[in-house]
């Protein structure tokens, strides 16, 4: 009897003796051993547990029992547990432990345990593709570069409207489609049918997802839709030569697609004829912004002639090729004869007003989808599988929102959500920044935000109209609010002379050569160039540029000699035309130079000479560190050449 | 030599005063009750001990009770050993307390004058019982945190100071922090106190009754007032015999411990997710020995089940021995006089068990009825 | 003399009694090592401090963990901030060249050792090594003559 309890103590004495991490620590010894031996000198070895107990965090962390080289830079290439941890810019191990960046048990001691995923703890490791979402847990909204990831999902969630449908605390609610009241003046009946039916096969670009409806249902979702009054008939003329140059000088690919070649801001204009009522496209050419205020298009001012000339042409030269006319007719057909009533249900249940706004008959229900605010540390129970067969270990949020992000009704077949047909790539950044949304709160010590947050710039008055007429923004960025496709105009003033700016509004001429998009000449009046530049002028100027007026002399500038000096020094000491051109004399890549003293102001050469990463922090120029006298020589030659 | 070492042993005033005179040593080398009382102490002395080890790594907080217990599992050297001999233990106890309280009812050893020996055995029973509930809720993981939830909820149940109640054993309104040291006081320092006392009681009338009735009696049924018991028969005890005893119960606690060990080897006790009163598993079940309750519960009628049919049965079990005032079959197993009463008792106990078996293995989430071979929907 | 026959009952016997107080001997030093703990919460008594490149000549005060970082040319020490009277962080005195308590006036030479005041023994000097990582680890369950320097 004695005996068979001490055969039970020595069992229980061996089990207590054998955690498994003490294989890989001896492991680890002996692998020290190796490496100190070049230094010959006895490496001190504690076995046992190690922990670090992040107060501020309430994480134990007892990863490095195992993850013994991760500090130590001579096991950079040694197999796991042991490799060193990557640099880690700044998150001490001591101060931020392992686990909340990592996810994971980091109370256990044993491989499965600490990795998960496992009973009874809901947050396994992060795969690598995640990793990142526990950025934004510290460093907030904006964090862009240093979590790439996370920032792309970030991105993607904003454009694609999830926030409509979703509420998540803390982030405003837009809507980001058009309205859809008058949509009789805006499309063809059996277009919109078409686009509800599956918008990808019209614009494959579009972040419109796609709802799954049936024929039917879309049917009657498109007659719920098209109301709005009769649109006027317009009769439309055969295409012109004219109409075309007025179409190309105006450089709409700059902003609109043309079979996949352009501008990415504006809808693709190849098969524009099937999808807009004439009347429409005029007015919209017109006044872009009358039947959706949000509009990025500008208001160019053509005269109603060669708005008629332009829509000739688009009508009759951008057709839907593959369009059958009989089908396009038995389509509206359908639209027309679609129940209003089931089509205002579809809508309501769908939940369309998480997008679009000013639905006719339909009262926006606020956000129908589950609540994201905490999505990241969701519970696994809540998290439905439905008819997908998962096996245990593979019952993890990370997994789950990413294949709902791939496919949003593979779970169920009475799921509401569209599809949005991410691809891999696409549904791993969502699902990264879904699972930083974690809903809670960092100790104040942990938390710095980083990124730069959307400048909130909104010019009033008459410069605010003049640059809401032209949605300058669209283009330019103007102190930090804005697009990317144009220059930053944040310097303007200390830039450019008025006198181009006036030459140059009127007719925008190519000033990067290497550039596809080019400003659309807009009918621009005299007394708007005049606000523009007086803002510009007094407003957005820069001291450092402007300090430098007077330093140097006009009779010094024309002095032959310096700007001899200024050539040999342009053409073989830097080699500029490598990148840039005079007289058509040169490389692509620059701005053209030509007559540049016409244009650039005497003292933003001067400046931009000495530091041409000033402004511009991603500028290709190289800083050359010129000498004050080269400088001077430089600039007299660049405004000499006439 | 060897026997003089064990007489120096055991051959000692501190054993003997266990007993008034000289024991019936014969008889009880021969008893065929396999000595469950003693068993149930044994394993109150390993629940002691390993309870007072576990109390070093423990903290009854709701941010760091949980932690403890991963600390113990994983960190502290023979934690986990501890640990689940701790919970093993408890559980065996469980059930040898109610075994042994069978064996006295089929042997009718609570007759006179032993009447009072079985309250407080009965109130021993229930000390293990709420022994048992505290404890539970202690690591504070979801699987306590709902039995006490539902626990607390089924005390509400009580006509008048059903809410009082639960406010009393909650120290709140909500199962939180004050529920946990609530919980840990009485697990550890009143109930045990308690116990020790009770059970002082209960030893001290055991030794004043003489023990064993069938030890007495040797199985002779009738006996009238005044008559002594008949002389002992069979070999003469001496002074080896008696340090046979005490060999044989040792070897019987050694036994025990050997379970205990062994399942704890074995089996990890089990530890769900930390307390996430936001999440609630289903089904959430009591624990085991309180299941049978909840399958009653379930029936519907809280008061009917919860409250009235629990507490009738205590009383009418505690009054048992004041109800049967018999003389027969006393000391021996099944008397058939007693058919009636056996029977009733085998009744009550299988529904009990049933009630505990299905609420445990055949109920599923929502509390629905599942076979063992159908499987339950996971999300 | 006879030799006493041992039965196998006998020896059995003996091994059970050997087991039983073994078993009740080994569960009780099993419970002694269970006692120890193996993880502290607590901050940790060996811990890296910044880079030798960190610290300039002359002594250098961290706050939190209370210790004196003292480099002359390449040479780095480290010695406990605490006044072995009753706990208080000493201050150093660049121009006495001295440590100085102020809750009770003990003072300590360059050297840690007492010169005056209520203080008995001299303040702990830790070891410092240099981990793989560049950077100083002190270790204050190891405490080390004045005279030991690191060379970095």
């Amino acid at each position: 009897m004695a005996l068979l309890v001490l055969l039970l103590f020595i069992g229980q004495l061996w089990k207590n003796s054998n955690p498994s991490y003490l294989a890989y620590q001896k492991q680890f010894k002996s692998l020290l051993i190796q490496k100190a031996a070049q230094k010959s000198k006895d490496p001190e070895f504690r076995f046992g547990v190690r922990q670090r107990w992040i107060e501020k965090l309430k994480k134990t962390d007892r990863c490095e029992t195992c993850h013994l080289g991760m500090e130590d830079p001579r096991f950079q290439n040694a197999l796991q547990p042991f490799r060193s941890h990557p640099d880690v810019g700044g998150h001490d191990f001591e101060k931020f432990g392992c686990t909340v960046c990592h996810g994971g048990q980091g109370l256990a001691t044993s491989r499965n345990d600490a990795h998960g995923p496992v009973e009874n703890w809901n947050q396994a490791i992060y795969h690598q593709a995640f990793m990142e979402n526990s950025c934004g847990l510290c460093h907030g909204e904006f964090i862009q570069d240093q979590a790439p990831v996370l920032a792309r999902g970030r991105t993607a969630f904003q454009e694609h409207g999830c926030r409509g449908c979703h509420l998540v605390r803390g982030k405003e609610r837009i809507i980001v489609g058009p309205p859809l009241d008058r949509m009789t003046q805006r499309v063809k009946s059996d277009w919109l049918y078409r686009w509800i039916l599956n918008p990808k096969a019209y614009l494959p670009k579009t972040k419109m997802p796609n709802p799954k409806f049936s024929p039917q249902q879309a049917a009657d979702v498109a007659a719920v839709l098209f109301q709005g009054g009769k649109s006027l008939e317009v009769k439309v003329g055969q295409p012109t030569a004219e109409g075309k140059k007025t179409f190309l000088d105006s450089r709409c690919v700059s902003c609109h697609s043309l079979e996949g070649k352009g501008g990415i801001l504006g809808p693709e204009l190849s098969k524009i004829s099937s999808k807009m009522v004439p009347d429409r496209l005029i007015r919209i050419i017109k006044n872009p912004h009358e039947l959706w205020a949000a509009s990025q298009m500008p208001i160019y001012g053509f005269s109603d002639q060669e708005i008629l000339k332009i829509v000739d042409y688009l009508v009759g030269e951008y057709i839907d090729l593959e369009l059958d006319e009989s089908q396009a007719a038995a389509q509206a057909r359908m639209v027309q004869a679609g129940n209003k009533l089931r089509g205002k249900e579809l809508i309501e249940k769908q939940g369309c007003t998480g997008c679009h706004t000013q639905i006719e008959g339909v009262k926006d229900r606020g956000e129908i989808g589950l609540e994201m605010t905490a999505i990241g540390a969701i519970h696994i129970s809540h998290l439905d599988f439905g008819r997908i067969r998962v096996a245990p270990q593979d019952r993890t949020v990370p997994n789950w929102l990413y294949n709902k992000m791939k496919n949003s009704r593979l779970f169920k077949t009475d799921l509401k959500m569209p599809d949005y047909a991410f691809g891999d790539r696409e549904a791993e950044a969502v699902t990264t920044y879904l699972l930083g949304l974690k809903g809670q709160e960092v100790p104040a010590a942990f938390s710095l935000p980083l990124g730069v947050k959307p400048s909130s710039f909104a010019p009033q008055g008459k410069f605010g109209r003049v640059v809401d007429k032209y949605r300058c923004f669209t283009c330019h960025k103007i102190l930090g609010r804005g697009g990317e496709m144009a220059t930053d105009l944040t310097q303007e003033g200390s830039r450019v002379h008025r006198a181009w700016l006036e030459k140059f509004m009127k007719a925008p001429d190519t000033i990067r050569p290497i550039l596809v998009e080019r400003m659309p000449p807009f009918k621009i009046q005299a007394s708007e160039i005049e606000t523009l530049y007086t803002f510009f002028e007094a407003a957005l100027v820069d001291d450092r540029v402007e300090n430098l007026t007077g330093t140097i002399k006009e009779n010094a500038l024309r002095d032959p000699a310096l700007i001899q000096q200024g050539k040999n020094l342009y053409h073989q000491k830097y080699a500029c035309q490598a990148c840039h051109q005079i007289n058509h004399q040169g490389g692509l890549i620059g701005p053209d130079l030509t007559k540049v003293g016409d244009r650039l102001r005497i003292e933003w050469i001067l400046y931009y000479l000495r530091n041409p990463k000033a402004f511009v922090k991603r500028s290709v120029e190289p800083a050359f560190k010129l000498a004050d006298k080269e400088i001077e020589a430089m600039a007299a030659f660049l405004v000499s050449s006439k | 030599m060897r026997t003089d070492a064990r007489d120096l042993l055991f051959q000692n005033r501190f054993w003997k005063s266990f007993v008034r005179k000289e024991i019936p040593v014969n008889q009880w080398l021969r008893t065929k009750i396999l000595g469950l009382g003693l068993i149930n102490f044994y394993l109150f002395v390993i629940l002691t001990i390993t309870g007072i080890l576990l109390m070093f790594y423990y903290t009854p907080d709701t941010e760091r009770a949980y932690q403890g217990i991963k600390d113990l599992e994983y960190v502290a050297s023979f934690g986990l050993i501890f640990r689940n001999m701790h919970r093993y233990a408890a559980y065996l106890m469980l059930i040898s307390v109610f075994l042994h309280m069978s064996r006295v009812f089929f042997t009718a050893e609570y007759r006179e004058p032993r009447e009072f020996n079985w309250v407080t055995g009965f109130v021993l029973f229930l000390c293990t019982a709420v022994m048992a509930i505290t404890g539970y809720i202690l690591p504070w993981d979801q699987k306590g945190y709902w039995a006490m939830t539902i626990t607390s909820n089924v005390v509400t149940s009580a006509p008048v100071i059903g809410e009082k109640l639960k406010y009393l054993i909650l120290g709140g309104n909500e199962v939180g922090q004050n529920a946990l040291v609530h919980a840990y006081g009485m697990h550890v320092k009143i109930m045990p106190l308690i116990i020790g006392l009770v059970m002082g009681v209960h030893f001290w009338r055991i030794r004043k009754d003489d023990f064993l009735a069938w030890a007495v009696w040797g199985g002779h049924l009738d006996f009238k007032e005044g008559e002594t018991p008949p002389a002992p028969q069979g070999p003469e005890q001496g002074p080896s015999l008696w340090q046979d005893i005490i060999v044989r119960e040792l070897s019987k606690f050694l036994l025990i411990l050997a379970l205990v060990m062994g399942i704890s080897l074995l089996f990890n006790a089990p530890l769900e997710e930390g307390a996430n009163p936001s999440v609630t598993p289903s089904p959430v079940k009591a624990p085991w020995f309180l299941v049978g309750m909840q399958e009653l519960l379930s029936w519907g009628a809280p008061f009917f089940f919860g409250v009235l049919v629990p507490n009738v049965m205590i009383v009418l079990i505690i009054l048992i021995p004041y109800m049967d005032r018999g003389r027969e079959g006393i000391g021996v197993w099944f008397h058939p006089s007693r058919r009636l009463a056996n029977i009733l008792f085998t009744a009550v106990v299988t529904v009990y068990l049933g009630l505990i078996i299905v609420g445990q293995f055949l109920r599923g989430p929502g509390w629905v009825f599942y076979w063992p071979w159908q499987s339950w929907p996971i999300h | 003399m006879t030799e006493r026959q041992y039965t196998r009952r006998e020896i059995l016997n003996r091994i059970g009694w050997v087991a039983t107080f073994g078993t009740f001997g080994g569960l009780t030093a099993a419970s002694v090592r269970y006692v120890i703990p193996n993880v502290l919460y607590e901050p940790s008594l060996i811990f890296k401090i910044g880079r030798p490149q960190d610290y300039p000549e002359g002594v250098d005060y961290i706050d939190d963990k209370r210790i004196f970082v003292i480099r002359q040319g390449n040479l780095i020490k480290v010695v406990s901030g605490v006044c072995t009277h009753l706990g208080c962080s000493v201050q150093w005195a660049e121009e006495r060249n001295r440590f100085e308590c102020p809750c009770h006036g003990s003072l300590f030479n360059a050297r840690g050792q007492v010169t005056v005041g209520p203080a008995q023994t001299p303040l702990s000097w830790y070891e410092v090594t240099l981990t793989a990582d560049g950077r100083l680890l002190v270790d204050e369950n190891r405490p080390v003559p004045f005279q030991r320097t690191l060379s970095v």
